[in-house]
């Protein structure tokens, strides 16, 4: 999808989290990808819990592995939604960091982002920030919000 | 994957590159596309209702995008209608809901963060308010 100047890599972002609106995000996405030709980069990130000290700067200690979980995560989603049949070659991208810095920094390049919206309504929404909404503040190339699982 | 598609325009910077963007998935889907520019329309005290554009730039506009879609093979409808200024993203979805599209293309105006954050915008309250996807062109 052409925007501007910029050289785009046929590449197709979904950002992915183990929600139902973010598996039709990728759903989406995979089906768009075999309509263009493009790749999708299912991109999934992780953040360490915030260290709850307890003004000593001592931590619980955390064997969580949360790297691993979202990869784990990342990669069941693929398996979920993704057709064998449409030929479409999926990548599992798993970053850490904040959840929509990561999706802008897997899209530089991309020709299309493509998040989900959980779907808070009336209030919640409009005092809730959201990844898709800071992805379409952001992004460099066009974002779909998926609503309504379609 | 698209039968239908309904494209927003409003006279913005952006406006070609959503035409490109409705292009390109129309041809790819062979779907139909419905151009619409809402003309809004602000209420001032004394004053009545003051509008920003005649309808014939309005239309002017949907034509034109209209043309450059039907030049591109793609079967395109025009639509130009009023509202009141702040009710152009129900419309919008009312009209995608109508339509039964498949997806909503619109451009965001593009104004910096902190406006964008404080006063919100056409597309973003029209992410809110949609049951389907909506394709954002910045």
């Amino acid at each position: 999808m052409p925007e501007q100047q910029i050289e785009r890599d046929h590449r197709i972002v979904a950002g992915v989290d183990g929600s139902d609106s973010s598996l039709a995000a990728l759903r989406w996405a995979i089906r768009q990808a075999k309509l263009t030709g493009d790749s999708v980069d299912a991109v999934i990130a992780w953040e360490p819990p915030a260290a709850s000290g307890l003004g000593w700067g001592v931590a619980m200690a955390d064997e969580t592995d949360y790297a691993e979980l979202a990869a784990k995560t990342v990669t069941e989603a693929i398996g979920g939604v993704t057709d064998p049949e449409s030929h479409v070659s999926v990548r599992a991208v798993v970053g850490e960091g904040n959840a929509a810095q990561v999706l802008l920094d897997a899209s530089d390049g991309a020709d299309l982002l493509v998040v989900g919206c959980r779907g808070h309504g009336g209030f919640a929404s409009a005092l809730l920030g959201s990844v898709s909404q800071h992805c379409t503040h952001h992004a460099h190339c066009p974002v779909v919000v998926i609503r309504g699982g379609r | 994957m698209y039968d239908k598609l309904l494209v927003a325009v409003d006279h913005s910077k952006v406006t070609e590159h959503v035409l490109s963007a409705a292009r390109d998935l129309a041809s790819l889907s062979h779907g139909e596309v419905w151009v619409l520019h809402l003309r809004e329309r602000e209420v001032m005290p004394r004053a009545g209702l003051i509008e920003k554009e005649t309808i014939d730039e309005a239309q002017i506009e949907v034509d034109r995008a209209v043309e450059e879609l039907t030049k591109a093979g793609i079967k395109a409808h025009g639509m130009v209608r009023s509202t009141i200024y702040g009710y152009a993203a129900r419309e919008i979805v009312e009209d995608a809901k109508s339509l039964d599209v498949g997806v909503i293309i619109m451009g965001t105006r593009g104004r910096g963060d902190l406006a964008g954050l404080v006063l919100g915008s056409t597309a973003h309250k029209v992410i809110h308010l949609a049951d389907r996807p909506v394709l954002v062109i910045r």
